[in-house]
């Protein structure tokens, strides 16, 4: 029975659960940043973290690539579980497309180069291969024309967009969106959120950490609140823009609607 | 409709104001004059004076390299100054053939990589044009006649001089009765001065004050010279003589005709029996050469004239080429063009010509490669040919550096036939390579070959420049070998620059990455010799080179001094190069390295392809500054007895046989000029280079 049980677990784990973090802690130093956090994301979900600053939201989806390193728990991508094994952190990192918010293009190569790059070094793909796929991905995120501008010729919206399609490139199975919009001016918001809505729309497993409660609101699967480094409540933007429970979830929502 | 300047509401009309052009006195120069040198009263006064400041010094230059400056040390003894003193001049023809090879590329390299052309192209026409009008539309000048002071009862003068069968030769023996008679600005020519470094004895002339110009009190009736002219043969038998001179204050003149080519000796004598005893003169000589380069013409000269006589006198000048003749005075433009600027135009005419017409060449291949217009785009076979090519080139390198290593272990044998026949094979295999990499339908592919065409020019430039000691290497008569030390002049300047900066970069590189690392020995080992490095100056490390390795063993001592040299200045400017990069490295923001781990590049790949590109571009102007401070430190390596251009000047200099002595200023300046021009190239470059690529428009984007 038991043996059955966790069975069951286990197939439902690689079954539908393609991020799953389990009493996950790290601290910065001394300081205490993610307190037994434990989470999932199925395949094909898109999940909004959101949470006043300082709260450990990016602290979290960057422990998910690996770029912050956890001191706890288990962080377990598509059946890999994140350790120190370099092999499995190259092997996750390759699944896992990120969007920064200062965007972090590369700003001596061009945008073609830039959305090439990983293609050729990493999937090792051909250079006629790599730019064929990087131009379909300028025109999925309606940049068809920039490919020959450096990143400093191009608006922030226009970056944002090509670091989607950079990260596109590799084929990703999960995309960490990490306060995509935060950089950008007003006007420019949109068009990256346009973006990122058809990207959701197209069945994309997406991680996304955001202040616009808007596209929360309409994308979501499912909200996770986050304050003071732990998970506050998780729930669908139906449960947690009208009915939260907890009593911070409803200070925060208070103070930003 | 007019408005009102207050409004509570406006709403802009629907069409935009057009666009107009700013008033007139916002744009151009006006515009640049106000803002740059009289925005205020304070600018003004500035300006002003900066002006009137840089027109008196550059007066003063001019009017001395114009008018008084003998130029006769740097253009007689450009092969000398180019290629050292102990470099054969029958071999300077290798190191034409080396400067051919750099015009070449170099201009091939501007004609793929473009941008530089039109201003390259300008300065080339200029020069071109005056290399050719000038000696065209100059008149020819005789050259200022030779003063050398004599006084009554001073030792007599015995001078060698050459002369040519014909060549007439006036001596006038001028006696100074006033003042005026000795002031440079009523003489000019080469004037005798026994001080040799500074114009003494001339302001003594001048100011009337030293001993030497006590004779000046002679009244002129009681003048008593009794001094007269001889001229002797080779033999030191007299030849013919004039008169002499009869108390008088008269100027007396005696022409005389050379018989044949040859040695000639004059001599300026009293009178043996009626002595003078009272007065002063110049003894001007007119019509005779004064210059001659240094060992090339003293070798000629031996040819055509045979050896110089002996004298038998204490205190007399061996030859006309005497140290203390300089020349004083000033000369007039026409002389200036005739006797300074054309000649030296004329010496270095035919080589420009030759580089020009090369340069032009590569330049069109250039630009033909890079429009593509070659046409071979999927030729299979040609692809096919590269690569075996390029397989071929990677055996024979492998190949020679094998037979390097069994060179130094085996010790005997002859490994230098194979060693050239292996190199051979490589330049020969990659530079087909190359070539067919150059015509390829791709301006990519064509600008690495001209990379690869430029690592080919080393091996290349230094067989050529070395040649091969073995008679088993077929070009060994054609190519024989040249000592390492025998290297001088300007081409040894260039070669350890060069090496020592190409070199530098990719040990400076490592350094500043080992520095970084997480791995505690390399990190301590780079900053180690980092720091060793940096904190010791130059001259010591050269010691170390020359002195001090040979006894570390290894035979170390074998090597040669000018490889040994070599890896002293890289290792000197890797370095400072490292820190630099190092700063370079730091300036990377982290995103950038976070964003290449996010994309699932690994270290190596993010070091190479985001953070040092990157880096790099960020400290050009360093790297280049660093690199100019080594050209120029490579000055210092005469202290290990090599002599590069400043030190084959000052051997020049110092060699009391050229007579060129007394020319230190304009010897200097020449050399000072010859280092400016590279390191303004060099730092053009390096200005030109961050204008390139992603630095284009940062300057619009900032």
């Amino acid at each position: 029975m038991a043996e059955q049980e966790k069975e069951k677990i286990a197939h439902e784990i690689s079954e539908d659960d393609i991020i799953e973090c389990i009493e996950l802690n790290k601290w910065f130093g001394d300081f205490h940043v993610l307190k037994d956090i434990n989470m999932n994301v199925k395949e094909r979900e898109v999940v909004v973290v959101i949470g006043p600053s300082g709260s450990g939201k990016s602290t979290l989806i960057r422990c998910m690539n690996r770029l912050e390193e956890h001191q706890e728990g288990q962080i377990i991508i598509d059946g890999i579980e994140l350790s120190n094994d370099i092999g499995n952190i190259s092997a996750i990192r390759r699944e896992i497309g990120m969007v920064f918010q200062q965007f972090n293009l590369f700003p001596h190569l061009t945008v073609l180069q830039n959305v090439t790059l990983a293609q050729r070094y990493v999937r090792r793909r051909s250079r006629a291969e790599a730019e064929e796929k990087a131009l379909g991905l300028l025109e999925r995120v309606g940049i068809p024309d920039q490919a020959g501008k450096y990143p400093g010729q191009l608006s922030g919206g226009q970056q944002q967009r090509v670091a989607i399609a950079r990260a596109l490139a590799m084929d990703p199975k999960i995309m960490l969106f990490d306060e995509p919009t935060s950089a950008l001016d007003p006007e420019m918001i949109k068009e990256v959120l346009d973006v990122m809505k058809e990207l959701a729309r197209s069945g994309m497993t997406m991680v996304v950490v955001t202040h616009e409660m808007g596209f929360a609101r309409e994308v979501a699967d499912r909200v996770i609140f986050m304050d003071s480094g732990r998970v506050v409540e998780i729930g669908t933007p139906e449960h947690f823009f009208e009915a939260p429970s907890h009593e911070r979830t409803k200070l925060f929502l208070s103070q930003i609607l | 409709m007019a408005q009102k300047s207050s409004q509570e509401m406006y709403v802009a009309p629907v069409e935009e104001p057009r666009s107009r052009r700013p008033p007139i006195s916002e744009v151009g120069l006006i515009k640049w004059l106000r803002d740059n040198l009289f925005g205020s009263w304070v600018d003004v006064i500035l300006t002003v004076v900066t002006l009137v400041g840089a027109g008196f010094i550059l007066y003063g230059m001019l009017d001395w390299i114009l008018f008084q400056a003998q130029w006769e040390v740097v253009f007689l003894n450009q092969a000398t100054l180019n290629t050292g003193n102990q470099f054969p001049k029958s071999e300077i023809w290798r190191i034409e053939l080396v400067a051919f090879l750099v015009v070449f590329l170099s201009l091939l390299s501007v004609g793929v990589w473009g941008r530089i052309a039109r201003g390259f192209a300008i300065t080339l026409a200029i020069i071109g044009a005056i290399m050719v009008i000038v000696p065209w539309a100059t008149t020819p000048v005789e050259e200022p006649v030779i003063y050398m002071y004599t006084e009554a009862g001073y030792l007599n003068r015995q001078v060698n001089f050459v002369a040519d069968e014909g060549q007439e030769i006036t001596f006038t023996i001028d006696p100074l009765t006033d003042a005026s008679d000795y002031q440079i600005s009523n003489i000019s020519g080469y004037i005798e001065n026994d001080n040799q470094q500074n114009n003494t004895s001339f302001d003594a002339f001048n100011n009337r004050t030293a001993s030497v110009v006590t004779f000046l009190d002679v009244e002129p009736s009681e003048y008593d010279l009794n001094m007269a002219i001889e001229i002797w043969d080779a033999d030191g038998a007299l030849i013919q003589s004039s008169d002499y001179t009869q108390g008088t204050t008269e100027i007396t003149v005696f022409t005389w005709e050379a018989p044949a080519d040859g040695w000639f000796t004059y001599a300026i004598i009293n009178n043996a029996e009626a002595s003078g005893e009272n007065g002063a003169a110049f003894v001007t000589i007119d019509n005779l050469e004064v210059f001659r380069s240094t060992s090339q013409g003293r070798e000629l000269r031996l040819d055509k004239y045979g050896p110089q006589p002996e004298l038998d006198c204490s205190g007399c000048a061996t030859s006309l080429n005497r140290s203390d003749l300089r020349f004083q005075g000033k000369r007039t433009l026409a002389q200036w063009f005739s006797l300074q600027l054309a000649p030296y135009l004329l010496e270095s005419r035919g080589f420009f010509f030759i580089a020009a017409i090369v340069g032009i060449i590569a330049y069109f291949i250039g630009q033909v490669a890079v429009k593509n217009s070659f046409n071979i785009v999927n030729d299979d076979l040609l692809d096919k040919t590269a690569r075996f090519m390029l397989f071929v080139s990677g055996i024979a390198f492998v190949g020679y550096i094998l037979i390097q290593i069994s060179s130094w272990f085996i010790q005997q044998g002859d490994f230098e036939a194979l060693q050239f026949f292996t190199l051979v094979a490589f330049v020969i295999s990659l530079g087909i390579y190359a070539i067919i990499q150059f015509m390829k339908d791709d301006p990519k592919a064509s600008s690495r070959a001209v990379t690869i065409l430029w690592m080919l020019s080393i091996p290349i430039i230094l067989s050529v420049v070395t040649g091969f000691e073995s008679s088993a290497v077929p070009v060994s008569e054609s190519l024989p070998a040249i000592p390492t030390g025998d290297l001088g002049g300007l081409f040894l300047t260039l070669l350890l620059s060069a090496v020592a900066i190409i070199a530098s970069f990719p040990i400076g590189m490592a350094l500043a990455l080992g520095r970084q690392s997480d791995l505690p020995v390399v990190s301590l080992l780079s900053t180690l010799l980092i720091e060793v490095f940096r904190g010791v100056p130059l001259i010591t490390l050269l010691f170390m080179g020359r002195l001090i390795l040979p006894f570390f063993g290894f035979g170390l001592g074998d090597v040669d001094l000018v490889i040994r040299i070599i890896v002293v200045l890289t290792l000197f400017i890797s370095a400072y190069l490292a820190e630099v990069i190092r700063g370079g490295l730091q300036v990377v923001p982290k995103g950038q390295i976070e964003a290449a781990y996010a994309l699932g590049l690994n270290g190596f790949s993010t070091t190479t392809l985001i953070i040092l590109p990157q880096a790099l571009r960020a400290v050009i102007p360093a790297i280049m500054g660093q690199a100019v401070s080594l050209f120029k430190d490579t000055s210092l390596v005469y202290i290990v007895s090599l002599f590069e251009i400043l030190g084959t000047m000052n051997q020049l200099l110092g060699d009391s046989q050229t007579g060129y002595i007394a020319f230190p200023r304009e010897g200097y300046l020449y050399v000072g000029i010859v280092f400016f021009v590279f390191s303004y190239v060099m730092a053009d470059i390096s200005r030109r280079i961050e204008r390139t690529g992603s630095g284009a428009i940062r300057r619009d984007t900032i």
